[in-house]
């Protein structure tokens, strides 16, 4: 059932019930550095400038925003436009924002001016970011786990290595990627198909193969800990699986990954706020392309131990057995609801079409649910019991 | 039900209230695959001491409605709530806000009548220990200590408590650790009587299914339910002087970027909800015109190093807390406060052409809104307690004129300020390049 026919990089998929047009245009390459510090200063010359705020608004508030992303082994750097459909503008304005938005790919103003300010919010960005003791404990966890993998590797870059790129580095690097990046586009609303054309020839495919799944390798356990002067400790467990979304038996994973920390009435939600209330967020997450489970929460610094006891007590449920047929079931029944969900939101639609080019397929979600209706009982333990546990960091409060 | 049909942006709503009060508003998306409902009440963390028609005051800690919305989960009739709505196939979540406390699921199953019945059970009926309310308590503090950790929540909260030394919008709206300990059994199940019943709420369905069988589903549920004499309630007014309770506070965080606000108080009038939203729209215009690159003194700010990303600015014209904020990310205070004093003193006359371009923006901003079922449906909730609509937004917008914008200059008279400023503490690690 599954569609295992190889998806064009350039899709438009025409739908009528938004009111916008919403294109994504996604450059991919290896997941490395200096690569990804660069990448991540190329999204900060966006334009800010009076006279391109003019042309926002006049082709009715096109927005404009740029991110980018680790899949496993690849780093994606993902172009977002947003404008009014044309229904609603009663005015033929798409190709005209079109334009706009290749040139601001292909031509971004990159002067002294424009690189000083790039680096100053890069730099400004990765302070705020590691000023969060939630997502710090959760970069260190995976530097501590991945060694000199793709997910030690931050996606937002590092500020020693952007400290050292000078504008000529920028400049020829954009050069670069322009033409050596793999480039995935889609555009999903009232769009006239004529544009994929349009797009092919602007943005040729590069390459027919591309892998971006890895599987992180096991290694000894390790535990590390950093303090900060704030009152809540957070934690940050990392598991391998040994396998990744390239594996036919993946959906198993993902319905595991529901049943011991997504679902609302989750094993670690239950156990670990409800009945003990040690904690207010507790959840776990797969890193698809990586092949880690990851679990986070934010407790007391003197429960550490005890959580760190409940959550593998937690595993140990699956692993034999112990989980309720109602739990297994809603954990497939929410699954599914939420693949379903997707056709009403426009970012998680791109996003799912972008994964299943990854991985050489179109997104069909019927395929997806049929996969999800085949997963067993005995698949869930035995994706349980594939978990090894990696590492931990804590970020200690003080209380 | 009532239908209104609107052309321009080809929406349309169906309207009813039931018997006991309860209103109910469909938001028809014929092409959604997702049903989302949402159950609100427009009682939130600023209602905290109000008063029935006879006088008599109830007052409640900070945080007591926060602390309802938890505690509303709790199970109902013997069963989990989070795995009932699970086994339906359906997400469920609840979110207290400033004024209103909203309950709500989303599916894309096409059985609503269980889901539906069940949201309306477990919000309509309360009854729990005080032993589970002692337990909760614990969840609770670990919930505002996540936010309180965050710089960047961190600041708003710590301005809002410069700025008011009265009013309830200085508290955390799930109040303080202190607060959150002194709430009992008791108060919530007063909190509950009073402000949870069907004539207070609103039901909003945004669905693709029949408008009329979700409301019959509605009322079938109410049909069988009864319900306490509704008490008509209203707000203690505080008093709440002119002058901000702190004029410099500085606080100190383990973080490596400083973090300062720059922000005053506006003297509050009577108006009526669409006035206050259409002042609320000059101001924000007013600011835009000049706090934005539309300003070409912008990108100097920038060059000369006063403002980078990290810069905005934010209004509120609610009904009894007026104020504008500025926030940023400098080392260098004294220069960052000069500019805004500063710009805040020039002549936007320059700037008014831009007025035509920033309203063809906030207009798609409007239609925008209505592609997200969530965004819809809050939106939606909070004109509907504010006695306003998406078409009042769009007028107001549509009707923003340059002499109205220029006037409101003489309103932003900084005479009551304060700076709120996070700084970085000089023990903070500096992890960037980890």
């Amino acid at each position: 059932m599954v569609n295992t026919n190889k998806a064009d990089n350039i899709q438009i998929i025409v739908q009528d019930k938004f009111k916008d047009v919403h294109f994504s245009i996604r450059y991919m390459t290896d997941n490395k550095e200096p690569e990804v510090t660069m990448r991540n200063l190329l999204t900060e010359n966006h334009p800010t400038k009076q006279s391109v705020n003019l042309k926002t608004d006049e082709l009715f508030a096109l927005s404009y925003d740029v991110k980018t992303m680790a899949y496993g082994t690849k780093h994606v750097m993902d172009m977002k436009f947003t404008t009014l459909s044309e229904r609603y503008s009663k005015e033929p304005h798409l190709s005209d924002a079109l334009d706009f938005i290749v040139n601001c790919i292909k031509k971004p103003l990159i002067n002294d001016e424009t690189f000083a300010e790039a680096k100053q919010n890069m730099s400004s960005s990765l302070k705020r970011i590691y000023d969060k003791p939630n997502t710090l404990a959760a970069l260190k966890a995976y530097a501590l786990g991945a060694g000199d993998e793709p997910l030690s590797v931050f996606s937002q870059g590092r500020a020693d290595i952007l400290n050292r790129i000078t504008i000529d580095d920028l400049k020829s690097y954009l050069k670069k990627m322009l033409v050596e990046d793999d480039v995935f586009v889609i555009g999903i609303g009232q769009i006239d198909l004529k544009y994929l054309d349009v797009l092919r020839t602007m943005f040729p495919k590069q390459n027919d193969e591309i892998c971006a799944s890895y599987c992180l390798s096991n290694k000894p356990y390790k535990e590390d800990q950093s303090s900060k002067r704030i009152k809540q400790t957070s934690l940050v467990s990392l598991y391998t699986m040994g396998t990744n979304n390239t594996d036919p038996n993946y959906m198993s994973y993902r319905v595991m990954s529901y049943l011991l920390g997504t679902l609302p009435n989750s094993l670690l939600f239950t156990e670990i706020r409800e009945k003990r209330n040690l904690c207010y967020s507790i959840y776990s997450n797969l890193m698809h392309y990586d092949g880690v489970l990851s679990i986070h929460t934010g407790i007391s610094k003197n429960q550490r131990d005890l959580v760190l006891e409940l959550i593998a007590e937690q595993i140990e449920v699956i692993k034999n057995d112990g989980f309720t047929e109602s739990l297994f079931l809603s954990a497939k029944s929410l699954l599914k609801n939420n693949i379903i969900s997707i056709e009403d939101d426009v970012y998680s639609w791109i996003n799912m079409s972008f994964s299943a080019w990854l991985l050489n397929k179109s997104f069909v979600i019927e395929d997806y649910l049929h996969e999800i209706d085949q997963v067993e009982r005995q698949d869930i333990i035995n994706a349980a019991k594939s978990l090894k546990r990696l590492c931990t960091y804590t970020v200690v409060g003080q209380e | 039900m009532k239908s209104y049909y609107n052309e321009q942006l080809n929406e349309t709503i169906y309207l009813e209230t039931l018997e006991n009060g309860l209103n109910i508003a469909v938001l028809h998306k014929i092409k959604n695959v997702t049903t989302s409902a949402y159950l609100a009440f427009p009682y939130g963390a600023l209602n905290l001491i109000q008063k029935d028609k006879q006088g008599n005051q109830y007052p409640f800690n900070p945080g007591a409605a926060h602390f309802l919305e938890h505690k509303l989960f709790e199970n109902h009739k013997g069963l989990d709530v989070m795995e009932r709505f699970s086994m339906l196939s359906c997400n469920v979540n609840a979110f207290t806000s400033a004024n209103e406390t909203v309950y709500y699921f989303n599916t894309t199953s096409l059985d609503i009548k269980e889901p539906l019945d069940l949201l309306l059970d477990f919000v309509q009926e309360f009854n729990i220990t005080a032993e589970s309310v002692e337990k909760e308590k614990q969840i609770i503090i670990q919930e505002l200590r996540s936010y309180h950790q965050m710089p960047e929540s961190r600041l708003m909260f710590e301005t809002l408590q410069a700025l008011y030394s009265q009013h309830p919008i200085k508290f955390d709206i799930g109040g303080s650790e202190e607060s959150v300990n002194a709430i009992t059994k008791e108060e919530l199940d007063l909190c509950f009587k009073l402000n949870y019943h069907p004539k207070n709420a609103l039901l909003v369905i945004v669905s693709s299914m029949d408008p009329e069988l979700l409301c019959a589903i509605a009322m079938e549920n109410q049909d069988n339910k009864t319900f306490a004499p509704h008490i008509q309630l209203s707000d203690v007014e505080v008093i709440e002087p002119e002058s901000v309770a702190t004029t410099l506070k500085i606080v100190s965080m383990d973080i490596q970027s400083s973090k300062l606000t720059y922000s005053f108080k506006l003297k509050t009038q009577n108006l009526s909800d669409y006035d206050r939203a259409n002042l609320e729209w000059q101001l924000r215009i007013y600011l835009e015109l000049l706090f934005t690159s539309i300003n070409p003194d912008y990108e100097n700010w920038i060059k000369n190093d006063i403002i980078h990303d990290y810069f905005g600015y934010d209004v509120e014209i609610n009904k009894d807390y007026w104020y504008v904020m500025f926030y940023g990310e400098t080392e260098n205070r004294d220069t960052f406060i000069e500019l805004i004093e500063s710009t805040l003193k020039t002549d936007i006359t320059p700037l008014l052409p831009y007025l035509r371009q920033l309203k063809r923006r906030y207009l798609s901003y409007a239609y925008r809104l209505l592609d997200d079922q969530d965004d819809y449906a809050i939106h939606y909730i909070r004109s509907y307690f504010s006695s306003l609509r998406l078409e009042d937004t769009i007028e107001i917008i549509n009707n923003l004129n340059a002499s109205d914008v220029y006037k409101v200059k003489n309103m932003l008279d900084t005479q009551h300020k304060a700076i709120v400023i996070v700084e970085k503490s000089q023990t903070g690690q500096n992890d960037t390049n980890d």
